[in-house]
């Protein structure tokens, strides 16, 4: 067993040699993250799982890919990857994405979709018989934000839904906003009474309901959002490789084997999708809506749609 | 996207997988058994497509048992023939042509004859006598002449006389002949030898029909073991891609993450991974195996495969009673019927040996005609043509008592076969009930590991919505994963051995009982 192990490791590591060196001198492709796609993770265990996945889309596909995907921390160092090449394609959120395409012209476009496809929709929730009805009601209360890539868009969601009803930011209108990474740490203390109220994803609060339906029949939601798309994988527009059209094959069929599934199912998608990046208009306008109340921020400038 | 909580199951979580695993093996290992009738070496010839119907409709072409009880069956009613010959005239004709090197003669030997001495005795008379031209006259004249009457004496004497050779025919001769028989009673001989023979018609009938069965039956099990076998091969196919893919985040996390991934829990889960490859290599065997016995079922040769069209075993439950079925299987059932005409053979056979008592009478004739020059002798003109009829009768009277004794053996036989017919009844009606509820049972089970693999497959859907949800853990996922590959296979399993012991049943029963009672697949 160990000399086979041994053997594994020695031909793995001759194949992960052969392809970030560029099989047959041709340029791997090179995958980016932006670091606002992921929280309380250890950057080390997302590289690992980033390898297995390059490691799988270059095996299954015979396409040349590096298995050192870049962690890229801010969006200036993202837009600079972009410009010089490092990156061939980012997963960025929405927010990122509105500042990203001011600075540099992006290519195609994929969206992770889930089991209800890309779009997501945001609930805030109070216990059914916390005599909360209205936002007015929840000055000075206390909530619970899921912290989640998917959650890109809440809390501007959640500033501007209380402008709109002449309340203070999220930040000023209650007494405290805790933000957990654990569906149901947001969920449960307001089921308990603890908390007052909750941001969730409608998947996420209807899956919880279908897990334990008391959830469900005890919460009552005050607020819904629209659909937004919270996050994409984008390419940047001067990506050229003869394995161009290989790679966007691949991204959009990873989901047929069982070995694709798995890694998507790691990273909590069902498949991605190749669609326009109309689907962020929704996201784009609420930024917009949210970067004009703060005047200091300069965003609103900055979010404008890019001159064609 | 959020990597955050990948790790691996706790201490007893990989237990529990491989618990999992080998459950899965087990079910493996039954579907190996339910493949693996025959022995076969994987074949490196590409499988050819076929379906259920094509497949029977091969094997049956090809089958030389088929061949062989189809020539019996021919022997059978070439006995019946012959059997009858006996109502008809027996006629043969003679015939020839002879040359001897002399004709046939007949010598009677030189002797003496005595004449013993006697008085012969005129009468007195008148005759007219013509004196002719030129004697008396110029004229031809008539005289009247009277003789008196007179008494002349002879002495008795002895004559000598020489040898005498008579020639019977002529050297050359040429004859044809016709024989004619017919038996006009026998004592129920002759009719006894016809119901053995019909009987021994429909006892090779029957048996070129179990044998259609037993084809049919054979090549149904092997087709649906084939289609079971890629099904299992393909759920362990894609339960192993998902394991692999597992395991090499499993070992990446280990080696160059953050430490929440041990070496132990690599260790554990390559265990898991590394038995589910080995069941694999089973499996692939056994898809193989299950295809060359399908070709081989067929007909064909050890070096063919045949991979079935179907993708899926169909589910089709019975819906007739149980009394029903058995009432009706004894009418089809073919060990049943070959028995029935057993019995009436030996009822032919009891009958036969009575007819040995019995006188047997036959009317003959003959019709005969010879050619040869001579016309004297034997060759007379009456000899040379001629026909006869005649009725004759032969009666036994006294055989040593042979007849007693075939007559009491066939009795015998007979009552020994009618004995056995009471135990092939409850046998069939017996393996029918096992079978039907066997049927039965697997049915239920059929319903049960259904609801089993949905609620696996849902709960594996749950888990993984609930991991995108940050609600489960991988080892969540994982275990749904096995458990819902666990389940798909048991239900296979389950189709399969609904359809084999439905394949039983028409191979016991046949098809026209399913027919009768609107079953028929």
């Amino acid at each position: 067993m160990a000399r086979k192990l041994a053997a594994l490791s020695v031909a793995c590591a001759t194949l992960f040699a052969h392809v970030a060196s560029g099989a047959g001198q041709e340029t791997p492709f090179r995958f980016g993250f932006a670091g606002s796609m992921f929280t309380d993770l250890a950057e080390a265990d997302a590289r690992a799982a980033i390898r297995v996945w390059s490691k799988i889309i270059g095996d299954e596909r015979d396409i040349p890919v590096d298995p050192n995907a870049a962690f890229i921390h801010g969006v200036d160092k993202l837009v600079e990857a972009l410009q010089e090449h490092s990156v061939d394609a980012a997963v960025m959120s929405a927010p990122d994405f509105a500042l990203v395409r001011q600075r540099h012209p992006i290519g195609r476009t994929f969206f992770g979709l889930t089991r209800r496809g890309w779009e997501v929709e945001y609930l805030l929730l109070v216990h059914r018989e916390s005599g909360f009805h209205t936002m007015a009601d929840l000055a000075g209360k206390k909530i619970n934000v899921f912290s989640n890539p998917r959650m890109s868009l809440a809390e501007a969601w959640l500033d501007l839904l209380l402008h709109e009803q002449g309340h203070d930011a999220a930040g000023r209108h209650f007494a405290s906003q805790t933000s957990r990474n654990k569906l149901s740490a947001v969920v449960l203390p307001v089921f308990f009474r603890n908390v007052d109220a909750c941001l969730v994803t409608r998947d996420g609060f209807e899956l919880m309901s279908e897990l334990n339906p008391q959830v469900g029949l005890s919460l009552r939601t005050i607020a819904v959002s629209e659909v937004f798309c919270p996050f994409l994988i984008a390419f940047r527009d001067d990506y050229d490789s003869p394995h161009e059209e290989g790679v966007y094959h691949a991204l959009e069929h990873i989901h047929e084997t069982p070995a694709g599934q798995q890694i998507l199912n790691v990273f909590q998608f069902e498949r991605l999708d190749p669609g326009p990046v109309s689907r962020l208009d929704s996201a784009l306008a609420l930024l917009r809506r949210h970067a004009a109340l703060e005047s200091t921020s300069g965003l609103a400038h900055a979010l404008a749609p890019p001159k064609p | 996207m959020k990597f955050v909580r990948y790790s691996l199951p706790a201490r007893t979580a990989p237990r529990r997988i491989i618990a999992s695993v080998s459950t899965l093996a087990v079910v493996s290992a039954v579907c190996l058994v339910a493949v693996a009738h025959v022995a076969f070496a994987a074949t490196t010839a590409p499988a050819r497509t076929a379906s259920l119907d094509t497949c029977i409709e091969e094997a049956l072409k090809n089958n030389r048992h088929r061949s062989a009880s189809a020539f019996a069956v021919a022997a059978a009613e070439a006995q019946h023939r012959q059997a009858l010959a006996g109502y008809w005239p027996q006629v043969t004709m003679r015939g020839g042509v002879q040359r001897s090197d002399e004709a046939p003669n007949f010598v009677v030997p030189a002797g003496m004859m005595f004449v013993p001495g006697q008085q012969i005795q005129t009468p007195a008379g008148t005759a007219v006598v013509t004196i002719p031209a030129g004697v008396l006259g110029p004229t031809e004249i008539q005289l009247p002449v009277s003789v008196p009457a007179q008494t002349i004496d002879v002495a008795p004497s002895l004559f000598p006389l020489p040898a005498q050779e008579v020639q019977l025919a002529d050297r050359d001769s040429s004859f044809l002949a016709a024989d004619a028989k017919l038996l006009l009673f026998d004592g129920g001989m002759r009719r006894g030898w016809r119901e053995q023979a019909r009987a021994g018609i429909d006892a090779a009938q029957q048996e070129a029909r179990r044998t259609d069965l037993e084809i049919v039956d054979t090549v149904k099990r092997y087709y649906h073991g084939a289609v079971l076998a890629r099904q299992v091969h393909r759920v362990g196919r894609d339960t192993l891609a998902r394991m692999d893919a597992t395991l090499a985040l499993t070992e990446s996390m280990y080696k160059e993450g953050s430490g929440r991934v041990s070496k132990t829990d690599f260790l554990e889960n390559k265990v898991m991974v590394e038995s589910l490859r080995s069941m694999i290599a089973q499996l692939e065997r056994n898809e193989a195996m299950a295809q060359a016995a399908l070709a081989n079922s067929m007909g064909l040769s050890w070096r063919d495969a045949v991979a079935p069209a179907d993708e899926s075993i169909a589910f089709a439950p019975y819906n007739a009673s149980l009394e029903a079925m058995v009432a009706s299987a004894y009418r089809f059932n073919p060990d049943w019927a070959r028995l029935d005409a057993g019995l009436r053979a030996l009822e032919g056979a009891v009958r036969t040996a009575r007819s040995g008592h019995a006188p047997k009478i036959a009317l003959t004739g003959s019709v005969h005609r010879l050619w040869n020059d001579l016309d004297t002798g034997i060759a007379t003109p009456e000899n040379k043509k001629g026909w006869s009829v005649a009725v004759g009768f032969e009666l036994p009277v006294f055989d040593g008592f042979l007849t007693r004794g075939r007559i009491a053996e066939a009795r015998a036989r007979l009552a020994q076969l009618e004995q056995q017919q009471f135990l092939l009844r409850d046998g069939i009606g017996l393996q029918l009930k096992d079978l039907f509820l066997a049927v039965v049972a697997e049915a239920q089970s059929h319903d049960a590991t259904l609801a089993a693999m949905e609620a696996a497959r849902e709960n594996a859907d749950l888990n993984t919505r609930a991991y995108q949800n940050e609600l489960a853990d991988t080892e969540d996922v994982v275990q749904a994963q096995l458990m819902e590959a666990l389940m798909t296979a048991r239900h296979l399993k389950t189709l399969h051995d609904h359809a084999a012991l439905q394949a039983r049943i028409d191979r016991i029963v046949g098809t026209e009982v399913l027919r009768e009672l609107g079953l028929a697949r």
